[in-house]
């Protein structure tokens, strides 16, 4: 396991993040200097040696840390392991951007990207969300298969299924839900996420800025 | 130098930041659902990738796909292989019909040996192998003969046994001495009907382990065997994709 950077390290964050519930001045910045340091190292371990990168990610994860942090109004546990899991996963997100390649072909909807109302990014997205679930799907067991098609297709209710699955409880069904969404979620190959316009639809309020 | 570290795109797991709370993620879908807890699933999803991922992945099944991505399937070699015991009770009938189906003759155009096709052994086949317990000479019959004299010789023409018979077959003497290469040859009674030893065979009589390894290494078998094996498989696949 890692030291803190000093003994009193997470004291300090607990004041600053008091400090921070309570709106005074420079709460923020002394939380960002104080999460920055193992923040740093957690950029290392994954950047090496682009820096900018780093310092990039590092940015991005204080910046929705902190709107979190003021969302919530309150936090329970490690601060400083929840940002370093913000970190990481933000890492690990450029990581699998950096390894996709545009698929979608825009040659054919000139038209559309004319009148300003066709956004590329979000089709392209969108289609390789559509391609890897079509993907994933074909490689899934025939029992999930069906779960998933009678639950978010079918629109079948969990109790229908708890009875036709023979299962005593609800939970039941709720845990082979989770099962099989955890297998499609690892066959499934990776796709832009937070940037998925299913999801910017619902929480539109944090939709980054398109790109030019 | 790549200034980053690779990573394998598909293998980079995201953590869930709030564990607790991600562990309950499928209570965000239900209506009835405490607003307080809904906005702190919001709250969580606008900070966690691994649980905005799965949010995406369940809304992304209910209005991107249709139930025709549900209905095909390509086929996958791995699910071929459910179908073991429907196959494998295949390949074992193949393999009891190559044993117990007479072997086919391979001599070119089907022909035997003699210039007449209308008095020849039919069993054994050139270079069948037989077990030394048994086994048993057929030919077919020739007009006006009254009976057949057989004769078994060793490959360099050793005379070893003779029998006779009225009918167009005669079994062999199962002694134990008897294995190993053979010539035999069959004359009709009376002997002028046809050519002295025309209608012949070579042959081996052998342990069981050698009439099994004959009969699966025969031309005709392996293409028996393959022949069934790609039809199972072929069969196989079309189920699958149904």
């Amino acid at each position: 396991m890692r030291m803190r950077d000093n003994p009193d390290q997470g004291q300090q964050i607990h004041k600053a993040l008091t400090r921070f519930f309570k709106g005074e001045e420079g709460a923020a910045n002394q939380l960002c200097r104080l999460l920055g340091p193992s923040l740093s190292r957690v950029a290392r371990s994954q950047f090496c040696q682009d820096h900018d990168a780093g310092e990039d990610a590092i940015q991005d994860s204080l910046i929705a840390l902190l709107a979190f942090l003021k969302r919530r109004g309150i936090f329970e546990g490690d601060l400083q392991a929840f940002a370093n899991t913000v970190l990481r996963n933000r890492c690990r997100d450029i990581h699998r951007r950096r390894g996709r390649f545009p698929t979608v072909p825009v040659e054919d909807r000139e038209n559309e990207l004319a009148t300003g109302f066709f956004d590329p990014l979000d089709a392209m997205i969108r289609e390789e969300l559509s391609t890897g679930l079509r993907s994933a799907l074909r490689h899934l067991d025939d029992a999930c298969r069906d779960l998933i098609q009678r639950l978010f297709l079918r629109d079948e209710s969990v109790e229908t299924l708890r009875l036709d699955l023979g299962l005593g409880s609800v939970q039941a069904v709720y845990f082979r839900k989770d099962r099989c969404l955890e297998k499609l979620r690892k066959l499934l190959n990776p796709a832009t996420f937070d940037r998925s316009p299913i999801v910017n639809s619902r929480f539109s309020s944090h939709r980054k800025p398109r790109r030019p | 130098m790549n200034p980053t570290k690779s990573f394998p795109e598909n293998k980079i797991e995201f953590e869930c930041v709030e564990p607790e709370l991600g562990a309950r993620l499928s209570e965000y879908a239900d209506p009835g659902l405490d607003p307080a807890l809904r906005l702190r699933f919001e709250q969580h999803l606008e900070i966690c990738h691994a649980c905005r991922e799965r949010v995406v992945i369940e809304r992304g099944l209910g209005e991107i796909l249709t139930e025709a991505d549900f209905a095909s399937r390509p086929l996958r070699v791995g699910r071929v292989f459910h179908l073991w015991p429907a196959s494998g009770l295949a390949l074992a009938a193949a393999l009891v019909l190559a044993i117990l189906l007479p072997p086919q003759n391979l001599l070119p155009d089907d022909r035997y040996r003699g210039d007449d096709d209308s008095f020849v052994i039919t069993r054994p086949v050139e270079g069948e192998v037989l077990g030394i317990d048994g086994g048993a000479l057929r030919w077919t019959e020739l007009e006006d003969a009254s009976a057949y004299r057989i004769s078994l010789m060793s490959v360099e023409g050793e005379f070893l046994w003779e029998g006779e018979t009225v009918t167009a077959s005669l079994d062999l003497p199962a002694e134990s001495e008897f294995e190993g290469d053979f010539f035999a040859a069959v004359e009709p009674v009376p002997a002028d009907l046809h050519p002295p030893r025309e209608t012949s065979v070579a042959f081996r009589r052998g342990s069981a382990w050698r009439v099994l390894g004959f009969r699966m290494g025969h031309p005709h078998s392996a293409s028996l065997l393959t022949g069934i094996a790609a039809l199972v498989l072929g069969f196989a696949a079309i189920l699958r994709r149904r």
